[in-house]
């Protein structure tokens, strides 16, 4: 699975911040396991290690999450109707990554639920196993930071979004929702800034259609 | 509150938005919100990626250059695996000649 190669560093980074940050071994896994985010944990681990108080982390990690809803309603596209059963069981194994993997597999008209679960499973087993060993053998490994191996997070979101591209108005989505993050995450909490990014150049997206519409019809 | 406490209350928090979205999925949505909703990976995708690509750092230009030949890599060869080893090697030549 090739998004082993980002989750693998991720989750070994977060072992060790859990560790320096006073948390167990056994919370640490624990938290993989029961929250499953990548951001939402180094978020938890950060804000409990500064004293934040939890209710401001618990609304922060809601902002952080909040983008799991868009995600979930644009799989419709790929996914039969779901029974609220299905619901309950494939809504855990949500993430970015599973999600990108599902998207991209469905661009040669796969992607089913199969296939999502598969591929959480695959993700969820891999970021437990990276969070155990990192918090482990936290102390004993370099910073990874230091290596710039953190460069491996931007460059896996680049691999899913480049083969979703195949038009010019596609393209300035993405530019007008890079640009929005870069200038709203100056202001706001990571998971709000992107939120209101996508959504305000999903926007572009939808009034730029409308614009060369109405140039066919004039 | 503890830590497990808070550990499980964050759990459930993400796991709400999880299923919100795909609850909602399963309602009959109009053509215009589901045009919509195509350009949201790709909106969020880019949100994502822009604030890690180092702008107002010491790290702006190898992370830019890597940034742009490892999308020009994906876009000719669709690997992943290309991506991430090209974005890689780039963003540290870079950062070893400046």
């Amino acid at each position: 699975m090739p998004l082993w190669a980002a989750t693998l560093p991720f989750a070994l980074t977060l072992g060790l911040l859990t560790r320096t940050n006073g948390f167990t071994v056994l919370e640490a896994v624990g938290m993989s396991t029961i929250v499953f985010s990548g951001g939402a944990q180094v978020a938890l681990v950060t804000l409990v290690a500064a004293g934040t108080s939890p209710l401001a982390i618990i609304i922060t990690i809601l902002a952080l999450n909040v983008r799991h809803i868009l995600y979930g309603l644009s799989l419709r596209k790929q996914f039969p109707p779901l029974s609220l059963r299905q619901i309950l069981y494939l809504a855990f194994f949500l993430t970015d990554e599973s999600y990108g993997l599902t998207i991209r597999d469905g661009l040669s008209g796969r992607g089913g639920p199969g296939f999502y679960l598969g591929a959480g499973i695959s993700i969820g087993s891999i970021f437990n196993i990276g969070t155990l060993v990192g918090a482990l053998v936290g102390q004993l490994l370099p910073d990874t930071t230091r290596f710039g191996l953190d460069f491996i997070f931007p460059l896996t979101f680049l691999a899913l979004l480049i083969p979703l591209i195949f038009n010019w108005r596609q393209i300035v989505v993405a530019i007008t929702a890079g640009l929005a993050s870069l200038i709203f995450s100056n202001y706001l909490s990571g998971g709000v800034a992107i939120l209101l990014s996508a959504l305000l150049a999903a926007t572009v997206g939808i009034l730029l259609e409308q614009v060369v519409r109405q140039r066919q019809v004039d | 509150m503890g830590t497990w406490a808070l550990i499980v209350v964050c759990g459930l928090a993400t796991y709400s938005t999880r299923i919100v979205g795909l609850l909602l999925a399963q309602r009959q949505l109009s053509p215009l919100f589901v045009r919509f909703l195509d350009y949201v990976p790709i909106a969020v995708f880019a949100a994502i990626i822009a604030p890690s690509l180092g702008v107002g750092t010491s790290e702006l230009y190898p992370r830019i250059g890597g940034a742009l030949i490892a999308s020009f890599a994906i876009w000719r060869t669709r690997q992943l695996w290309v991506g991430l080893l090209v974005g890689m090697l780039v963003f540290w030549a870079i950062k070893a000649i400046s």
